[in-house]
């Protein structure tokens, strides 16, 4: 495997400047992800889980599609076998963000590897991938997914308070706010043909699954828009 | 099962799923080409998550004007494409949903 390069500091100052520059990239995905975050929290409430419950499933799990998806199954009684089930599904992509940032996390030590893993959500892989970022700078990535972690939980809060309040909070549309903050974060990470051929694919390819009822659509449409993207690098942009 | 045993054995999963694939003394070797091809995970991933709620509002597809979730998605691209700012994207993109949704 390449090693990774990374980012040394030798002063604590310069590790704190990189810890905030990290905490400022992904403030506005947090400030996006706010209303779905206050979603969730409704929602779990709604869902009949306790309050406590409601704030641990963003504490611990910390993972919005399957905290989405486990309250409605818990609601329905379903059982633990099943559960597990629909969160690998869903989960299934963490799998190949930390195969890509195997590279850079391997050789750190445990304490790093043990934090980083677990704030590695879809928005943290966003701002410190290595093709936002060859040089990995683990302060950096920590003051991003620690600020993260803060403002979706603090978002859930809201949410749990609002949720025992305001009836039919899920009637204001605020599941756009997930695809607006997805698509505000996929735009600028086309930068060839290959990647816009894999987003185009990925569209195409989930909603035909989604419309034949081929479920998760994700497990299909991701290989294969991969797929697809690397094969055109490979043919037509000499990789 | 209680509540509580089901939230812990899933955060076990979750965890694991982000975790597992970076440890150093899983013998794990990725040959340049799938270290290529995982470079495309990022968009696929994200796309695959976004399209269902844009083009299956009420979960029926739906595409054409009145779909207020895809409109206010070609806007959320021109307004990506345009500032080049994630934020002030997400805000207006969401202030013209909120406009379609009323």
């Amino acid at each position: 495997m390449n090693q990774a390069e990374y980012v040394q500091y030798s002063s604590g100052n310069d590790k704190v400047k990189a810890f905030i520059k990290g905490a400022i990239a992904i403030l506005p995905i947090s400030v996006a992800v706010i209303p779905w975050g206050i979603l969730t929290g409704s929602l779990a409430i709604e869902s009949g889980l306790d309050p406590l419950q409601s704030q641990g499933l963003s504490a611990i799990i910390f993972a919005g599609a399957v905290q989405l998806a486990i309250m409605g199954m818990i609601q329905a009684g379903a059982g633990i076998a099943s559960i597990l089930v629909s969160v690998l599904f869903i989960t299934s992509r963490h799998f190949l963000y930390s195969m890509v940032m195997r590279s850079q996390i391997s050789s750190l030590p445990l304490r790093w590897r043990l934090s980083l893993g677990f704030l590695l959500t879809d928005e943290l892989f966003a701002i410190a991938n290595p093709g936002q970022h060859p040089k990995f700078d683990r302060w950096y990535a920590l003051g991003g997914g620690l600020f993260f972690y803060l403002g979706w939980n603090i978002a859930t809060l809201v949410g749990i308070i609002a949720g025992e309040q305001i009836d039919d909070l899920d009637s204001l549309g605020l599941d756009f706010a997930i695809a607006a903050t997805f698509i505000a974060l996929i735009i600028p990470m086309i930068k060839k043909g290959s990647l816009l051929l894999c987003v185009l694919t990925a569209t195409v390819v989930s909603i035909i699954s989604e419309y034949l009822h081929f479920q998760p659509s994700l497990l299909i449409a991701v290989p294969v828009a991969m797929l697809v993207g690397f094969l055109y690098a490979r043919s037509f942009e000499g990789e | 099962m209680n509540t509580w045993s089901i939230l812990l054995c899933v955060a076990v999963l979750v965890y694991g799923s982000r975790f597992l694939l970076m440890e150093p003394w899983l013998p794990l070797r990725l040959s340049q080409n799938v270290q290529q091809l995982l470079t495309y995970s990022a968009p696929a991933v994200l796309t695959a998550i976004a399209t269902p709620i844009v083009f299956f509002p009420e979960k029926q597809l739906s595409i054409s004007i009145d779909n207020h979730y895809l409109v206010a998605s070609i806007i959320v691209v021109l307004l990506a494409k345009l500032t080049k700012n994630t934020l002030i994207t997400v805000v207006l993109g969401m202030l013209c949903f909120a406009l379609l949704h009323r």
